[in-house]
């Protein structure tokens, strides 16, 4: 027997969600078949507000539900010093480690001639904006370890050169709490080639 | 790594064979035409997921099937593994132990087999990119990070290119840092691979001819540089060039490798006999290299291993064989003279082993 038309769209429309395959999509729209109509609106909602009210960040460019972030408007926070980042998830990322003090910059992605992402594609023209404007004391480039992220870090580094004292690449290492064991052969290069002194 | 048995349903002319071998050498043999090459076809497909006479999966199955299955008992570092493998028009599927297997690298990576065989001859006559391939394969075996070096020197290079074609030359030069970054990373490892080998080539060449020469691989790298700033740099003084032609001009996607007897060069100079020994040579001498730096013990074919060899030379390797730790599968349309306990023979009529 098919699906109903509307349950196979439903898990259709799912299934296009990173990591959801078909089975998983599936069972999730049975799932939300067991919802009650109030349940079920409530979901739907959730999904529309979303959509609604998250936006951009006028100056980092990360996800807020207000005109500014609640970094950016922080005064606490150091405002000088910014970490350049390719997803606005990244900043989530990194404010759970608690190490970082500063403020943020949000690429909107990686270069990349394949897929048609060249310097104007990215967030890259506000960042110079606003360097120029406000200044800054460090810049730490950190694009994801990946072919793009560090075409897109080297592009950066000669871009801005001229408009802060300093540009800094966040350290490729170890995972923490990771076994060695686990730690592919380029990590461990890495984190050799970058080790510290033991006081630094 | 040992194959412990091997089981073929509707691979080329066998419709179905089950057979055991031993641990160390086994001797194919049997009229022209019967499956020698075939069978060791199949083991050298279980290893390396390729063969080594055709791209063409369809030539692989039996006449009048339209699919092919190969399950084999592999023993490596005394744990049993069961792989299977099923090629059909609908592709290849890869089963280890009983579950899909969809990491064809890693795969090849963790089984490996060597093969020596009459075509492969044509791999210092044909074009440099049949060398790099066969020589990236090696290294990756020796040397993990190179694999990944060389999957990141891929997307790079296919970025670049884009890059180039769409002549968005303001990015270009970030993409010539990290291109020159990765290249200088395979560049060190290609030469350190050469520089390895190169005793175990010449030992195993002496030994095998008693010929006064050295032979030599020698690798050419596209660019002459000695760190990875001159790289780019000279990657950067083609840019007009490149954004002209619209593709990478120069980079170690340009390398190649020659063998050596003395200064004589392969391609040019050697003659049938030569060529046919020394690639023979090169197979065990990376075998001997495998082996010192990293105790492995690929697998070892040598299909028609004694066409175009002289009496001499072929007695000595079977003198060297028995010397070897690896597993070994020869074919011949003779008749072993005599084997030692180790060793196996079995009879090819046919399709079927007698
Ligand atoms: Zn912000």
């Amino acid at each position: 027997m098919q699906y109903p038309e509307s349950l196979d769209r439903l898990s259709r429309e799912l299934s296009r969600l990173p990591g959801i395959g078909k089975k998983t999509a599936l069972r999730l729209a049975f799932g939300i078949l067991r919802y009650t109509p109030e349940e079920a609106a409530n979901l739907a909602e959730a999904i529309r507000q979303v959509k609604e009210r998250i936006h951009h960040c006028n100056i980092c460019h990360g996800f807020t539900d207000l005109g500014t972030c609640s970094v950016c408007i922080n005064q606490m926070r150091n405002q000088r010093l910014i970490c350049v980042v390719e997803q606005p998830n990244n900043v989530f990322q990194i404010e759970r480690s608690r190490v970082y003090q500063g403020v943020y910059h949000v690429l909107l992605g990686a270069l990349s001639p394949l897929e048609g992402i060249g310097p104007d594609q990215l967030q890259i023209r506000s960042l110079r904006k606003r360097l120029e404007k406000d200044g800054a004391d460090e810049l730490i480039l950190a694009t994801n370890p990946t072919v793009q992220g560090e075409a897109t870090a080297g592009f950066l580094q000669s871009e801005l050169v001229d408009l802060v004292p300093q540009i800094t690449r966040l350290a490729r290492g170890l995972p923490a709490g990771g076994d060695l064991e686990y730690v592919d052969e380029i990590t461990l290069q890495e984190a050799f080639s970058g080790r510290r002194g033991w006081h630094d | 790594m040992v194959i412990r048995s091997l089981e073929l349903h509707q691979f080329r002319n066998y419709r179905q064979l089950q057979v055991e071998f031993g641990p160390g050498l086994n001797w194919l043999h049997g009229h022209n035409g019967q499956g020698k090459t075939n069978l060791v076809e199949a083991i050298a497909y279980l290893c390396n997921l390729e063969s080594f006479r055709t791209r063409k999966t369809q030539q692989l199955w039996y006449s009048e099937a339209n699919a092919a299955r190969m399950t084999a008992l592999l023993e490596q570092q005394q744990v049993l593994r069961r792989v299977q493998i099923i090629l059909s028009t609908r592709g290849r599927q890869v089963w280890l132990d009983h579950a899909p297997f969809q990491r064809t690298s890693e795969y090849v990576l963790s089984f490996l087999a060597l093969s020596f065989t009459p075509e492969d001859v044509a791999l210092f006559r044909g074009p440099p990119q049949d060398r790099r391939r066969f020589f990236n394969r090696i290294i990756s075996n020796l040397d993990p990070s190179y694999f990944r070096h060389l999957q990141d020197y891929t997307k790079i290079l296919a970025e670049k290119n884009a890059a180039l074609r769409q002549r968005q030359d303001r990015q270009l030069s970030a993409w010539n840092q990290v291109l020159a970054r990765t290249g200088w990373e395979l560049i060190q490892r290609r030469a350190a691979f050469a520089e390895q080998l190169l005793s175990h080539l010449v030992e195993i060449f002496r030994m095998a001819t008693g010929r006064p020469e050295q032979l030599s691989l020698r690798y050419h790298p596209a660019v002459q540089c000695s760190d990875a700033e001159q790289l780019e740099k000279m990657i950067e003084d083609q840019r007009d060039r490149e954004l002209q032609s619209g593709y990478a001009l120069i980079g170690p996607h340009r390398d190649d490798y020659h063998l050596f007897l003395d200064e004589k060069i392969d391609r040019d100079f050697f003659s049938q006999g030569e060529l046919r020994v020394t690639n023979l040579s090169l197979k065990i001498a990376i075998n001997q290299l495998l082996f010192s730096h990293y105790s492995l013990h690929p697998i070892l074919i040598f299909d028609d291993l004694f066409s175009e060899l002289d009496a001499q030379v072929s007695q000595r390797l079977l003198g060297l064989f028995a010397q070897l730790q690896n597993q070994i599968f020869v074919t011949s349309t003779t008749r072993p003279e005599k084997l030692d306990t180790k060793s196996c023979s079995f009879q090819v009529v046919q399709g079927q082993f007698v």
